[in-house]
């Protein structure tokens, strides 16, 4: 468990140590020699002096072992010195009787760095099996934490758990805008950008005690932690987006069915109390005058009813973003003389007139609702306006649009009206209250302004120029060249 | 006779009621199933059906009526989404009626639906006409008030195809498949383009039509014709 408790740059730094730690080394090394020279000395007398060196050359093997390369070269250039000194006649001198005698001086100092060299290499690859053994370890004991995590914090942690201790710093990851793409310090703080598809995606922050150097290998390695992290941060992501869209699914799904169950449910009573009042006045012959009186006011509030869960539906489908655009090439003016034969029947008593300024070029957008925005308009400055009033409905082409307006001879709108009374449940302050038609729920508007701005456009209303009641207009964008139809 | 196929019994009540006041023979049925059984034994003369019924969707019992019988269908929505009366339209079903639907509504429904089956078996009439103007399909002639009026041949075709449904609605892709075939050049953009063109030289006034009706979302209807039953 050593390797866990020493940094990477630590081991390295060890190999080449300077520190007076260092220098104990050589000490040591010396020390070594002179431990195998008295070992060997006893048997001065009883052996070849060669036979002598392969305990220095041991010496050696060990000091490389234990102590590393620079100790080993420094004993084996000792242990020829003190073989020298120690064990070829004449003894105690440095100098030599034969010629043979430097030979095995050579021989044994090339053996001994040879074994110097070897036996350290040898160790060096061994301390970076380890540290390559436990980095490994590492990245799997990571990459296996990462892969059950399913959250932000449960990655923080596992990164935590695994990184804290092997580097001694503190770690947090950290989520927002503007993360450095590239890794660095700030301060004693060093900054890992966690990158997914060029795009950082949190940023792996480790504060150490005081700053520090990180060396090629141990960058390397965060770089690999980082890769790791991003993997498994995008794949919760991913895992997020998935499930957002099922439940968003689902809950649209939900909306449909109350919707249309909804609108089952309120429709087919309507439907039977309406026809119930209409066969009820076909024999209104047989009725006493006044139960005929009754069930006029009846058919009038049942007619009220239908309009305002219409709209009400309506409404609900708006605000639930779930207007579906069936869009198709019109002629505007198709739309609305479809619009006017529908409302024949509540047209009477206030003249309609049309005004179409040459040639209305055909849009692309959905008949039905459009439709629903004129008959819409025209309800409400019906309800706004006394009998015989006159509704203007007139169309024009502008730049790039088509505009359609619907102004009325009533009251007009109050200071301050002009933009509220688009809001649901609001009607113009200076409504006729007490004339009140089935458009003046406060919806219809609303309704308009949801369906207009689906399609693209824009709808206002402000008063006539002359001052003589309101106009709401709306536009259409025109197809842009060339994607028509 | 007509057939009255409807989950909601106070529907079928009213309904009921209405058709007996305008003279009409009624049987109701409360489900797909039992509506299947009635059409074979009791071979109504037209079917009012409910889309919403509890045992099948109304769209494939339309199908599956129309493989093997031509009586009229009218479909009861209380939806009012148009893409599904055009399902319903392009299923087979002849024409529709939208919830709440005035007795008005129904009976001229009900009346063009009926002419049409009295006719379904001719050979069909080679001269039409309807308030003022006649299409002689034999002759391609047109006129309008006594005067001649000049179409192209695609026009031509476009007002015979109306003209022979007159009364009924036909969606968009009903007219364009009729007229164009499989392969309409320019689809619906096309066939608004022939309609305003046959309207100029009818001198419909598309803000108040006498001839060829829009139904937004839909398609076209051509007038019904008051005069005739």
């Amino acid at each position: 468990m050593d390797e866990m408790e020493l940094s990477i740059a630590a081991r390295w730094r060890k190999a080449f140590d300077l520190s007076p730690h260092g220098l104990a080394g050589f000490g040591l090394s010396a020390l070594i020699v002179l431990v195998a020279s008295a070992a060997a000395f006893p048997f001065r007398e009883m052996t070849e002096p060669e036979n002598l060196t392969m305990v220095y050359v041991l010496a050696v093997v060990f000091v490389a072992l234990r102590l590393g390369l620079a100790p080993a070269i420094l004993a084996s250039v000792v242990s020829v010195g003190a073989f020298n000194f120690l064990f070829t006649p004449p003894y105690y001198s440095f100098s030599a009787l034969n010629s043979a005698s430097y030979i095995t001086f050579g021989i044994m100092l090339v053996a001994s760095l040879l074994a110097a060299v070897l036996t350290s290499g040898l160790s060096a690859r061994l301390a970076e099996a380890a540290v390559a053994q436990n980095q490994t370890r590492l990245l799997l004991d990571l990459s296996r934490d990462l892969s059950r995590a399913r959250s932000f914090e449960e990655v923080e942690a596992a990164l935590t758990r695994l990184l804290e201790p092997r580097y001694g710093a503190s770690l947090r990851l950290e989520a927002g805008h503007d993360l450095p793409l590239a890794p660095q310090w700030t301060g004693k703080r060093w900054l890992q950008p966690l990158l997914a598809q060029e795009r950082a995606l949190a940023v792996l922050a480790l504060d150490f005690a005081d700053v520090q150097r990180a060396s090629g290998a141990e960058q390397l390695e965060l770089e690999t932690v980082a890769t790791l992290a991003a993997g498994a941060l995008s794949r919760i992501i991913e895992a997020d987006h998935a499930s957002h869209a099922v439940a968003e699914q689902e809950t649209e799904r939900l909306r449909n069915v109350l919707l249309s169950s909804l609108s089952h449910d309120l429709r087919t009573p309507l439907t039977v109390l309406s026809g119930t009042v209409a066969s009820l006045l076909r024999m209104r012959r047989r009725l006493p005058r006044e139960a005929v009186d009754e069930v006029v006011e009846l058919q009038q509030q049942i007619t009220r009813l239908q309009k305002f869960t219409g709209n009400l539906l309506k409404m609900a489908a708006i605000s639930a973003g779930q207007l579906k655009l069936n869009a198709e090439p019109y002629a505007l003016t198709e739309i609305l003389g479809a619009a006017l034969q529908r409302m024949a029947d509540i047209r009477e008593r206030r003249q309609l007139r049309t005004a179409i300024s040459g040639e209305i070029p055909m849009v692309v957008v959905d008949g039905a609702l459009i439709e629903q925005v004129f008959s819409n308009l025209i309800e409400n400055a019906i309800s706004h306006t006394r009998e015989n009033g006159v509704i203007l409905i007139s169309l024009e082409r502008a730049a790039g649009k088509v505009r359609a307006s619907v102004s009325d001879d009533g009251p007009g709108l109050s200071p301050g009206d002009e933009d509220v009374v688009f809001e649901r449940f609001r009607t113009g302050t200076a409504g006729l209250s007490d004339r009140k038609g089935p458009g003046s729920h406060g919806l219809g508007l609303a309704i308009c302004r949801g369906i207009v701005e689906a399609h693209g456009g824009r709808i206002d209303a402000r008063n006539n120029p002359d001052g003589k009641g309101a106009c709401f207009s709306f536009t259409l964008p025109l197809p842009k060249e060339g994607e028509d139809a | 006779m007509i057939l009255i196929i409807e989950d909601e019994v106070q529907v079928r009540r009213l309904l009921r009621r209405s058709l007996e006041a305008l003279g009409h023979a009624v049987s109701e049925a409360e489900d797909a199933r039992s509506g299947r059984q009635a059409i074979l034994h009791l071979r109504p003369d037209v079917i009012l059906l409910d889309l919403g019924l509890p045992d099948e969707d109304g769209q494939d019992l339309i199908r599956s009526i129309r493989e093997w019988c031509e009586i009229p269908i009218i479909v009861l929505s209380a939806r009012d989404q148009e893409t599904e009366k055009v399902q319903a339209l392009e299923s087979g079903a002849d024409d529709y009626l939208t919830k709440p639907f005035s007795p008005i509504e129904l009976s001229a429904r009900i009346k063009v639906a009926l002419r049409h089956a009295a006719r379904t078996g001719t050979t069909g009439e080679p001269v039409y006409e309807v308030e003022g103007l006649t299409v002689d399909l034999a002759a391609r002639r047109v006129t309008l008030d006594g005067a001649d009026v000049h179409l192209t041949p695609i026009e031509f075709k476009l007002l015979s195809t109306m003209i022979r449904h007159r009364g009924k609605v036909l969606t968009h892709n009903q007219l364009i498949r009729d007229v164009w075939g499989r392969h309409a050049p320019d689809g619906n953009q096309g066939l608004r383009i022939h309609t305003q063109h046959i309207r100029e030289k009818l001198g419909d006034d598309p803000l108040s039509p006498r001839f060829i009706f829009t139904e937004p979302g839909i398609g076209y209807r051509f007038a019904a014709g008051g005069g005739e039953a």
